[in-house]
């Protein structure tokens, strides 16, 4: 009996060696794409500040390379943005990404609200919420000036963020 | 751990406590004295299940398609947290389960483990190992590299070969006649779902008859054992050795000790091999720089199917030996080799049960174990043989080193620029690194020389009174072209071999060999000439600036002024200093704005204005008989739209001038 117990020791160890053997490299296989994600911030000049026309929001789209995994694309768009020129000149940029569960918002000209035709998101012109489903307001992307050969040129900081949640956080 | 309540519960509603005691607990009879012996199925089971588990893992990130499937693997390599561990542990434990059933079924033999009633037990087993070489077989090529890529040419291309249906079967496998997309979709099904599904299948059958064999075996014991019952073994009865033991604990032990074992050398072979496996690599012999040091290299390059990028196809190690045998029988006789063989081989096995019935059971099981160890000791010598000549073959560490290096560009362009939807191919194909040397040596080196050789490390051979001999360049050697060492040594002596020295073997070669510039060296260079070693370094430094090389340092204001004096003869200083009237200054046939303030000269040679840079060299493959190139001396033949495309052109001429992405710029 005490060799029995002695086996039944043995198989347990042996056994656990074996499923750590697979269980370590399991899951750092799997939780390694928890790294993944959202690039670092870039900055992408996306117009002139002199063809803005004041009080009414375009969207412009953000080009650049995506790498996906292992493929790396050439450039195309990778997301869009809002841009509104107030009258006194100063520029805001709203992520086109609807912060309730990333559908793209687009704008409603007579009715002057920005909405999100998925789950009927209404925000106001400054983004802030109008009615719907989503917890918090448009997120607003960095913007500056730059002066690019003679002329002024806007700059948005792009951006992702977490969708369904009140607080605006980062992707990644 | 449960309470005995809730094991009692789920127990009333599922009965899983007969379950594993009817799995585990039972009292089998084991032998004796070969505990140790019958382990080798239970390490193959938990093989398995390590092979399902990496398996899965793997299939996380895997991408069956022809642009993705090389990317996913690197990926995995190079991105995911111990992916190099889980795909080796794969990898490697694939091969292990091969070497692990080669024992079994010789353990099984030795102790007529196939004898009544235990015919269809050893049968499964077969099967088992079948399907173990076929998952192999077909995980192999998942990578879709060289290796893979090619070994499975071979292996769907002996399908082919097999009479009346191999033709059919063959596009079947493959989804048509050539390779493509619809090939990797099928091997993944057949890896991860056709033959899983089937060892699973045949895995159920095999337990199932050992349970009833077993079974049976303790009733006889039980019965022999019972004094009531009028029941007496033979002495020389087998069942007379066995005792009866649950599985679990005795065997289990056992059972773990030998997979982790296994295990254990697959990890260090995981981590000691890849330094091993690349051996033979001599980069050095085709002054090939790698991209990255050999440890670091997973992956062979990937597949590109127009074979522009040299590969030479090997069969795994099992199968090594159909491969040799291939080549030592007649043509005619080689279906019988890749397509029947195999078969009569499976043949061989499958009958062993039926010696004993001709032969006895002592000598029946001697000629099985005779024909099991006969026949692997003569596949392992063929096997053997076939590597060592491999090995020994003259040009095998140089294509090895290539094949490598290829491998290391890849991966490190893979790194650096990520895999272009296109497919991991194009990295290679659009590399200048890459390429150049294949180009050059189809193209260039039918004349010319790189280094002496034709630019990919091979000597370029001719056929001379019946044998392979080095061949004798017709036109100089390219290696350095342009730059300022080069032009220098052009400079001092043009007839050399390595410059016009072998043109006068072509037609009108003698014209330029004995031309001018032969006569403008003899006249002026030398111990007796007019021009100092400087003077020729200096206009050497001075035309080398119109190729602006990636590395040229710029010239110094003195260098300059003499480089530009010798070429337009103004103010020209002999050797002891004094500023003398010097006739052979270049600008007199040559043009080159650079050199030649009064831009007077030029025309009767070629022109240096940019000289060795992308658009001269371009221009000049494309037409080296142009008015501002050789004209009506030129003896080399221009390359055309139709014989070098706009591409190939590109690449060759960024890889004579040594541009391509190196690592070292990243620093």
């Amino acid at each position: 009996m005490r060799r029995r117990k002695f086996l039944k020791y043995c198989t347990g160890v042996l056994g656990a060696v074996y499923a750590t053997v697979l269980a370590v490299p399991g899951l750092g296989f799997l939780l390694s794409t928890l790294k993944r994600g959202q690039l670092k911030e870039q900055k992408y000049q996306l117009a002139k500040l002199d063809d803005l026309e004041p009080g009414v929001p375009q969207r412009f789209s953000i080009i650049d390379q995506r790498v996906d995994a292992w493929t790396k694309y050439p450039s195309g768009p990778i997301g869009s943005v809002w841009l509104t020129k107030a009258q006194d000149g100063t520029i805001t940029a709203f992520s086109s990404t609807c912060p309730h569960l990333g559908c793209v918002i687009d704008y409603v000209p007579g009715d002057e609200e920005f909405f999100c035709p998925c789950h009927a998101a209404t925000f106001q012109p400054d983004g802030g919420t109008v009615s719907g489903p989503q917890l918090r307001g448009m997120d607003e992307l960095k913007t500056s000036l730059k002066k690019v050969r003679g002329e002024q040129w806007v700059e948005v900081e792009y951006q992702k963020f977490e969708p369904g949640i009140a607080e605006k956080k980062a992707l990644g | 751990m449960l309470s005995e309540k809730t094991k009692q519960w789920i127990d009333e509603r599922t009965g899983y406590k007969n379950f594993f005691h009817a799995i585990f607990l039972l009292n089998f009879p084991t032998k004796r004295r070969s505990r140790w012996q019958n382990i080798w199925g239970g390490a193959l089971v938990l093989l398995m299940l390590l092979e399902i588990v990496t398996g899965t893992l793997l299939m996380t990130v895997y991408s069956p398609s022809e642009a993705a499937a090389w990317g996913s693997v690197h990926y995995i390599e190079t991105q995911v947290d111990l992916g190099w561990f889980v795909r080796g542990l794969h990898h490697y434990v694939a091969h292990m389960m091969i070497v692990a059933v080669i024992i079994h079924i010789f353990l099984v033999i030795i102790s007529a483990g196939y004898r009544k009633p235990k015919e269809f037990i050893y049968w499964t087993s077969l099967l088992i190992g079948g399907v173990i070489v076929g998952l192999t077989i077909t995980g192999n090529p998942l990578p879709w590299d060289q290796k893979g890529y090619w070994s499975y040419q071979i292996e769907t291309g002996i399908a082919g070969t097999m009479p009346v249906i191999g033709s059919s079967l063959r596009s079947i496998i493959v989804g048509g006649s050539e390779f493509g997309n619809l090939t990797l979709t099928r091997l993944y099904t057949i890896h991860v779902i056709v033959l899983p599904v089937l060892a699973i299948l045949l895995f159920t059958i095999h337990m199932a008859l050992v349970r009833r064999d077993r079974l049976r075996t303790m009733k006889i014991k039980e019965a022999a054992d019972d004094p009531e019952i009028d029941f007496e073994l033979d002495d020389d009865d087998p069942v007379k050795d066995e005792i009866t033991q649950p599985y679990w604990p005795y065997q289990t032990t056992r059972t773990l000790v030998l997979t982790l074992i296994l295990i254990g050398i697959v990890i260090l072979q995981m981590v000691v091999y890849p330094t091993l496996k690349n051996q033979h690599v001599a980069p050095e012999l085709a002054e090939w720089e790698m991209d990255m040091p050999l440890s670091e290299i997973k992956l062979e390059a990937p597949a590109v199917s127009d074979s522009s990028i040299p590969f030479i196809a090997r069969p795994e190690w099992f199968v090594r030996f159909l491969f040799e045998l291939r080549h030592m029988v007649p043509k005619e006789l080689e279906v019988l080799v890749t397509a029947v063989l195999p078969g009569v081989l499976l043949a061989i096995l499958i009958m062993v049960p039926f010696y004993e019935k001709f032969f006895g059971e002592k000598w029946g099981q001697r000629l099985a174990i005779a024909v099991y160890v006969g026949g692997l000791v003569i596949i392992s010598g063929i096997s053997w043989y076939s590597v060592k000549t491999e090995r020994s073959a003259p040009d095998y560490a140089l294509k090895r080193s290539q094949e490598i290096a290829y491998a290391a560009r890849a991966s490190w362009l893979a790194k650096e620029n990520g895999v272009p939807p296109e497919g991991p191919a194009s990295l290679l194909r659009n590399d200048p690194k890459s390429m150049g040397p294949l180009i050059f040596a189809r193209h260039c080196g039918v004349c010319h020389t790189w280094n002496g050789h034709d630019g990919t490390g091979l000597n370029i051979m001719e056929m001379k009174d019946g044998k392979k001999v080095k061949a004798t360049p017709r036109a100089s050697d390219l290696a350095g072209f342009a730059s300022k060492e080069w032009i220098a040594e052009f400079l001092t002596d043009p007839t050399a071999p390595k410059f016009f020295g072998h043109l006068g073997s072509s037609k009108g070669g003698d014209a330029i060999l004995h031309g001018d510039m032969s006569d403008w060296a003899d006249s002026y260079v030398g111990p007796e000439g007019v021009l100092s070693k400087e003077d020729i370094e200096a206009v050497s430094a001075l035309i080398a600036r119109e190729a602006k090389h990636r590395n040229a340092e710029p010239l110094s204001e003195a260098v300059m002024k003499r480089g530009v004096s010798v070429f337009s003869g103004i103010d020209f200083k002999d050797k002891s200093g004094k500023v003398v009237d010097f006739d052979g200054y270049c600008a007199q046939c040559h043009a080159m704005k650079a050199g030649d303030p009064e831009e007077e000269g030029g025309g009767a040679a070629p022109d240096l204005n940019g000289y060795g840079s992308d658009k001269w060299l371009s221009d000049f493959i494309r037409n080296p008989g142009a008015e501002h190139f050789y004209s009506d001396k030129n003896i080399m033949p221009a390359f055309e739209e139709s014989k070098l495309s706009q591409h190939d052109l590109n690449l060759l001429v960024n890889w004579m001038r040594g541009e391509w992405r190196r690592p070292e710029e990243e620093k």
